[in-house]
């Protein structure tokens, strides 16, 4: 049985077979999960401070780069690591999300495999 | 007679004369009479029927050379060659008889021997009661070679008439033909000499135009006109058919100057006429097709606007004023100015060049227009020019950015589930609860497979709707080590690379620093497509080998393999879009064709070149599909040393 890690994760995703996958897999590995299914839910969740925010910038409501934004402007950013999962195609924004916004990492959704995501996590968690 | 007698009576009028009293006169008037045969500048003989000279006068003696007792003792016989006088005296005495004077032209013999030509004119009379035979004679020695001069001279100029390759023609004023040389002839149709004093009009002229033609000459022997010197009319020939002749004319005088006919050469334009009518409608064919041609018609010399057609006009607002005379280059957007000019001048030149190729023109309204221009070098008003179509690219390129925004948002959307049928299939591989049988895993393991390349495939589509879009690809060029992207790719296709034990060797140079600009995503897929075909195409147990060299301010790196190769004939379609070369549709591997496309794409807006070698084969009866291998280069420009900003971003 996998161990029980206390460390909380929020996905973000509006997608919901790819929230479901993400989630499956996390929950898999022994971490707890947070999910929200659009922006304005997501932003919510994040002011609950989980440990690692995995953050689609695809979403309904308000897009990720604001809660990314967001969360540089008050400081959750440096508390808070966030893992942008996107689609190809919008690495104009890539730059500014990892150089300006703080997130740690920028994916390529569909170049990684769960287990490539869940690798990323623990390197940045240190677990 | 004594000579001044002779000066008296020519300086007074001769009394006698004009039927006064003879009687007194008579004397008188027998004195004149002898005065004038002796002085009389013709030679003048009295003779018998017979010949015997019975007087003749100085002129006689100093004619012949004889002195007056000489001749008067001599027969007129003695004096003309036996062959003349055999020839002509019977016919002679006849018309004498006959008519009482005739006259012949013969020959004389002087006292020397020598025979000259004459004339002789011939008197009877019987006045003093017995036939007395009055002549006068001429020496006509000159006016002989005279006539043999006209002769030649007549027969040189029939000759210059006939070899004429014009017809020549003189008709008098009543227009009867006085001349045709051999070319007019030939060209009516008659035979020589038939022609002769008939009327020009009526036997040569088509009805049509004969009384105007007559006019117009009457006019001009009337004096009235000038004589018109060109005229083109139809002739007619003998057996009806009609010929159009270019005539040159002018008009024949008298040594009075009076108006005695015309004279004129004519040229035979039948034939030119016609080609010319042909000319003309090929003309006006040609000109209405490039008039309402949909593309627009440009043509340049000296890189000067000498034509555009209406739809030219139409595509760049602009009126002939504006247009004309003005250099092309006016018309085209600023990026393509260079372009156009080269390309101008390889046409002009002769040199080998793409005729066909993509510029934007600039209408008057400023705004831009998409052209393709095709154009050939062509000889205008006698000296090089270049005559180019122009065609609209706007709808086109319209309907290339639809298609690229589709395949862009088509792409888009088919991501998100296959990333989710990616995840799922990872899910169920990793049957924790080994819940699956072996059987149901391989299907969740092919499942994960297809789709990795249907991801893939997803993927390039994308790159190549930005390609198209032709937004310099999208690549943010930074300063950067190359190697550790050359070292990550070779890391991420290991483990491809084992499964088909493939040795990939990476040389030691490869791992030295290398300082470019580049866009590290970019450049990594690009040599991680290069690696990608090498692996697909060499068969188990290969060998791939990637290298460098460092060269004049670039870097080049090559993968090298000893796979399939690709076939000679299709090395110019390789780079192409969804290109796959034929030697490898029919091994089992898979492949979009677009691959190479992207890495062309990626190299070059790194203002990098690609290219490759695949040396054939050497086996013999092998076909020349290669096999022995390819190599691709990549070369980039190196980079100076990295500006503060920027540490080697993570791999």
């Amino acid at each position: 049985m996998m161990k029980k890690i206390n460390k909380k994760i929020l996905v973000i995703e509006d997608e919901p077979s790819l929230l479901n996958a993400l989630k499956d897999k996390l929950k898999q590995e022994g971490l707890e999960i947070l999910t929200a299914k659009d922006g304005q839910e997501g932003w919510r969740k994040v002011c609950q401070k989980p440990d690692l925010v995995l953050l689609d910038l695809m979403l309904p409501k308000m897009p990720g780069e604001q809660i990314l934004k967001l969360m540089n402007e008050n400081g959750l950013i440096k508390k808070i690591p966030v893992i942008i999962l996107s689609v190809k195609g919008d690495e104009a924004n890539m730059q500014n999300c990892l150089k300006v916004w703080g997130a740690k990492d920028y994916l390529i959704k569909s170049n990684y495999t769960l287990e490539g995501i869940v690798k990323k996590i623990k390197k940045l968690l240190k677990i | 007679m004594p000579k001044q007698k002779a000066k008296k009576f020519n300086k007074r009028q001769p009394s006698g004369f004009a039927g006064k009293d003879l009687a007194g006169g008579e004397r008188d008037f027998c004195q004149l009479v002898r005065w004038l045969f002796e002085n009389s500048p013709s030679a003048v003989f009295l003779e018998r029927l017979d010949g015997k000279i019975i007087d003749c006068n100085r002129a006689a003696c100093k004619m012949l050379g004889y002195k007056r007792d000489e001749l008067l003792s001599m027969n007129a016989g003695e004096i003309v060659p036996k062959k003349d006088a055999k020839e002509i005296f019977p016919k002679l005495i006849k018309n004498l008889l006959n008519k009482g004077s005739a006259a012949a032209q013969s020959k004389n013999i002087r006292k020397d021997g020598t025979v000259f030509p004459v004339e002789a004119f011939f008197k009877l009379t019987r006045q003093t009661g017995e036939p007395i035979v009055f002549l006068t004679v001429r020496d006509i020695s000159h006016h002989k070679e005279v006539e043999k001069q006209i002769k030649a001279e007549k027969e040189r100029m029939e000759l210059y008439l006939n070899l004429a390759g014009v017809m020549m023609v003189a008709i008098d004023k009543q227009g009867k033909i006085t001349l045709i040389n051999k070319k007019g002839n030939e060209i009516l149709g008659y035979k020589k000499n038939f022609l002769l004093k008939k009327d020009w009009f009526t036997t040569c002229l088509p009805e049509k135009n004969r009384e105007e033609v007559r006019r117009v000459f009457k006019k001009c022997m009337a004096g009235k006109v000038k004589s018109v010197e060109r005229y083109v009319n139809h002739v007619m020939t003998k057996s009806g058919e009609e010929r159009l002749i270019s005539w040159h004319n002018s008009v024949l005088r008298d040594k009075d100057k009076k108006i005695i006919g015309s004279l004129s050469s004519g040229e035979d334009i039948t034939e030119r006429a016609r080609i010319g009518e042909d000319l003309s409608h090929i003309r006006v064919l040609y000109t209405s097709l490039v008039e309402n041609s949909n593309d627009g018609v440009v043509v340049l010399q000296d890189g000067f606007v000498k034509f555009f057609n209406n739809q030219m006009f139409n595509m760049v607002g602009y009126t002939e004023v504006e247009a004309y005379s003005k250099p092309f280059l006016n018309f085209v957007a600023d990026k393509y100015k260079k372009a156009v000019y080269e390309k101008y001048k390889a046409k002009i030149s002769g040199q080998k060049t793409t005729s066909r190729y993509e510029i934007e023109l600039i209408k008057k309204d400023g705004k831009s227009l998409p052209v393709e221009i095709n154009s050939s070098p062509i000889f205008f008003e006698g000296r090089p020019a270049v005559m180019s179509i122009i065609r609209d690219m706007t709808k086109a390129k319209e309907i290339d950015k639809m298609k690229s925004e589709f395949v862009s948002v088509a792409s888009h959307q088919l991501r998100t589930p296959l990333t989710g049928i990616k995840w799922f299939s990872e899910l169920l591989l990793r049957d924790k609860a080994s819940v699956l049988s072996k059987e149901q895993k391989d299907y969740a393991s092919q499942i994960s497979i297809g789709v990795a390349r249907a991801i893939s495939l997803v993927d390039d589509l994308l790159d190549v709707s930005h390609i198209e879009a032709g937004e310099k690809y999208n690549v943010v060029l930074k300063t950067m080590d190359l190697s550790p992207v050359i070292k990550g790719v070779v890391e991420e296709k290991a483990v491809a690379a084992r499964n088909k034990e493939i040795t990939v060797a990476l040389s030691k140079e490869c791992l030295k620093e290398t300082l470019v600009k580049a866009d590290k995503n970019k450049i990594f897929q690009a040599f991680m497509n290069l690696l990608d075909n090498a692996v697909k195409y060499t068969p188990r147990g290969g060998k791939i080998t990637i290298g460098r060299e460092e060269t004049d301010g670039r870097i080049i790196y090559f993968v090298k393999d000893n796979g399939v190769g690709i076939p000679a004939h299709q090395i110019n379609r390789v780079f192409d879009k969804f290109f796959r070369a034929e030697n490898v549709l029919t091994l089992h591997t898979d492949g979009t064709g677009l691959g190479l496309y992207i890495v062309k794409a990626i190299v070059e807006a790194h203002n990098g070149k690609v290219w490759f070698e695949s040396p054939a084969r050497q086996s013999p009866g092998e076909r020349a599909s290669r096999g022995g291998g390819t190599t691709f280069f990549v070369s980039l420009p190196l980079a100076e040393a990295k500006e503060g900003e920027g540490a080697k971003p993570p791999v």
